[in-house]
């Protein structure tokens, strides 16, 4: 026991040393969390007040009705509450697209309202949005447009039929006429298509808001990438002297104890420096989360503790990482791609409930969402046994694994 | 000379490719890749819709295949009567219900003869929310085409005086002029059709997970040429050499990734042709290898490179467009080699944009290189 704890000392001013670098890389990523985090809710706040999409019209917009058409967009549509039409010349459309001042360019191209009129639909107006390729944004981007078009082309189609049916009954000279009437009658029944569904808010909190999700979202996704910046613990890494040390009478799980504390000591104290700036953006109100709002720093202060379980369990797992690679380079790498790719299945980055039913089990049974199970029960203060059970299963697993590691490798 | 450094690049690649850590390290890519892609073709939705249309209506009949059948982005949950649709909200398996009312074939012909619009679908939601305000466009747009038909019968029978016109005949006419297919078209700035590619939101990051991925791989490579730096591996080699034997070091690694990032691309359903996608990787892993080698010549001692993986890792994730495109902070996106990357699949201009970074990159290794050696 004497030569374990001894060990345990000895890693942990091997641990303090790197502390002082470690400290700064910490604020580095508060830096540029926070300057993220103070975007995201820069972003959320524009979708509240509805301009989320704004987009830039070029080519030819010099017909009347296109040019009602956009005004009625602009100034009565519900859409206007989730883009906004700016007309601009082709060069400034290209500076502002590629400024990400504007997040698509649509060209209208020449005879749109001709093709419309005569039905042939045959001129596209088409949108560069995306950068790079296609993402949620484009595609919810798209799903605009659909229902766009369908509010015309079903229009067209009711207008074209009554003009077909006033043909056939030899009535012509009305059709200028009854046209113009149809027309205005389906504007107006189109600006007010929000009427068609009572909408009831029922208002229940029982999940957490997206604020406070994505705040927890944050926090355990810098725990689960936190191996790569503890990574220089790991440089000098020697399987001769884990023999050395089994030989003296400290063996595998004694080794693997001694290390590991002292490197989630590592964590805990990276943990820290984050929560300061985060509980400092709470009392200050720049964080708007709806569950904690108006109640300073207290729940936030009880909500730290919660993480320490989960620090531990994403420590044991970045430990096994560096074991089984064998070596700081493929450590770090299977950190990355462990990290990135549990946090994207567990909801780190898009909330869970976005994929599909697989994706979300098997989230779920990473480690990552038990984390993430544990973190979000944790901040609406009721945290089951099941959520205790995982975290400390996985813990176990992990430091399991990774003694079997160094254990074999000693052999 | 390059003779030898074919040799150099040969031995490395067979004492990498010996390592168990870097062979698992190169399979976990496409087995995420390959495991995404595949759970990404079942039903998703970045909103879940509980949804109640009364059997046996035909406008109900239509707007469950408008809505059920038309892919899109969000998820229905079909119900067997109202009550389900609203416990499926309440116990938040569902963000929204849309209840149609039972007389919607009859509720939509009296409004649509009257060209007036009111509620036939109650909305109940948990809260309000992005996803939702345009989920209840989506429901507009549902509900639109049979509320059209019935305002163009009603004004054919009451306002053109043609009460007689039966049914069969009134839709006879609509159906032979009926317009169809989209008026909008998504294109790339490279022209190629949005559509060409089919994958969906889940499936997208995917792409921007690997280029991150490999430019760690370009990073590690640098810190391996460190740590054969320290243990003498390059000890018969002059400093001014040293600059050659890291972009040898740093381009066996990224071979190996490369092939998998073009694997994981494929597997995943993000990707393109092979000509595209060739030329994109292979500019992408020079400019990695120029980046990496100058970050290494910066930092000087592995525990500094180490340190400052993190933060680099969360500008790339905050600022290259793999979750969010943002626009902000233009000039801290163009010192990360995934941007230009990640555009440069459909946007040529950024393929060269690429080129020019990676030769200044390149041109700043050097100076570096010189001033560093001066110094020892």
């Amino acid at each position: 026991m004497g030569r374990t704890a001894a060990y345990f000392l000895a890693q942990l001013k091997r641990a303090a040393r790197l502390l002082p670098g470690q400290l700064l890389a910490d604020i580095a990523v508060c830096f540029c969390a926070g300057v993220f985090a103070c975007l995201l809710i820069a972003q959320g706040a524009l979708a509240a007040e509805g301009t989320r999409y704004r987009i830039g019209m070029v080519g030819d917009l010099s017909d009347s009705y296109l040019g009602f058409g956009i005004a009625a967009v602009q100034k009565m549509d519900d859409s206007r509450f989730m883009i906004e039409l700016v007309s601009m010349s082709e060069q400034e459309a290209e500076t502002a697209w590629r400024r990400g001042e504007v997040y698509a360019v649509m060209r209208v191209p020449e005879g749109l309202m001709e093709s419309i009129v005569y039905g042939e639909n045959d001129k596209l107006v088409t949108y560069t949005a995306a950068q790079g390729q296609q993402g949620l944004g484009t595609m919810v981007m798209g799903e605009i447009t659909d229902v766009a078009s369908t509010l015309v082309t079903c229009s067209q189609s009711a207008i074209y039929a009554m003009q077909r049916v006033l043909a056939d009954q030899g009535r012509g000279e009305e059709i200028g006429r009854e046209t113009d009437k149809l027309n205005l009658a389906l504007i107006n029944l189109v600006l007010s298509r929000s009427g068609f569904g009572e909408v009831e808010v029922l208002g229940y909190g029982d999940g957490l808001s997206l604020e406070l999700y994505y705040f927890c979202g944050m926090i355990l996704l810098f725990l689960l990438l936190s191996g790569l910046l503890n990574s220089a613990l790991f440089v000098h890494g020697n399987g001769a002297f884990s023999c050395f040390l089994k030989a003296r009478g400290v063996g595998a799980l004694r080794q693997i104890l001694g290390e590991y504390l002292a490197y989630l000591l590592l964590v805990l104290a990276g943990l820290l420096v984050l929560c300061l700036p985060l509980g400092f953006g709470l009392v200050r109100g720049h964080l708007g989360i709806p569950e904690w709002e108006g109640m300073g720093a207290a729940p936030f202060l009880a909500f730290v503790p919660v993480l320490f379980p989960v620090a531990a369990m994403f420590a044991s797992l970045q430990f096994f990482l560096f074991e089984a690679g064998d070596g700081i380079v493929n450590g770090i790498l299977l950190q990355l791609i462990c990290g990135i790719g549990m946090g994207y299945l567990s909801g780190l980055f898009y909330p869970s409930a976005f994929f599909p039913e697989k994706m979300r089990v098997l989230g779920a049974c990473l480690p990552s969402g038990a984390a993430v199970r544990f973190a979000q029960a944790g901040a609406l203060g009721k945290i089951p046994a099941a959520a205790w059970a995982a975290v400390f299963v996985w813990l176990a697993v992990f430091l399991g694994l990774t003694t079997l590691v160094r254990w074999r490798r000693m052999q | 000379m390059p003779g030898q450094m074919f040799v150099r690049f040969m031995l490395l690649q067979k004492r990498l490719l010996k390592k168990g850590g870097f062979l698992l390290m190169l399979c976990l890519a496409p087995l995420l890749s390959a495991g995404v892609g595949r759970l990404a073709a079942e039903s998703a939705g970045i909103a879940t819709i509980a949804l109640y249309l009364p059997e046996g209506d035909a406008s109900a009949r239509e707007i469950s295949e408008r809505l059920l059948n038309g892919g899109g982005v969000l998820r229905y949950l079909p119900c067997d009567d109202e009550a389900e649709a609203q416990i499926l909200v309440e116990t938040g398996e569902a963000d929204a219900a849309w209840i149609f009312s039972e007389d919607l074939s009859e509720r939509l012909e009296e409004l649509g003869e009257k060209r007036r619009v009111r509620p036939v679908v109650t909305v109940v939601e948990r809260r309000d929310s992005v996803p939702l305000i345009l989920g209840r466009e989506i429901l507009s747009s549902a509900i639109y085409p049979s509320f059209s038909y019935k305002v163009y019968e009603g004004y054919v029978r009451d306002e053109l005086g043609l009460a007689g016109m039966t049914d069969e005949e009134l839709r006879r006419v609509y159906d032979s002029v009926a317009v169809e297919g989209s008026l909008f078209q998504m294109v790339y700035p490279d022209e190629t059709p949005g559509e060409t590619e089919e994958f969906t939101y889940v499936q997208a990051p995917l792409r921007g997970i690997l280029a991150i991925w490999f430019t760690f791989v370009g990073l590690s490579a640098a810190l391996w040429f460190m740590r054969d730096e320290d243990r003498g591996v390059y000890g018969r080699l002059s400093v001014t050499k040293r600059l050659s034997a890291s972009y040898v070091a740093g381009a066996v690694y990224l071979l190996d990734a490369a092939a998998v990032l073009l694997l994981s691309c494929r597997l995943a359903g993000v990707f393109t042709d092979w000509k595209r996608e060739g030329i994109s990787c292979a500019v992408f892993a020079v400019c990695v290898l120029a980046f990496a080698n100058l970050l290494r010549m910066i930092c000087r001692t592995p525990r500094r490179l180490g340190m400052v993986f993190l933060p680099l890792l969360a500008a790339m994730l905050a600022l290259c467009p793999v979750f969010l495109n943002l626009p902000y902070f233009k000039a801290g996106k163009l010192l990360l080699p995934p941007w230009y990357y990640l555009q440069s699949i459909h946007n040529p201009r950024y393929l060269y944009e690429m080129a020019v970074y990676t030769a200044v990159l390149a041109a700043l290794g050097v100076i570096l290189q010189r001033v560093q050696s001066r110094r020892r």
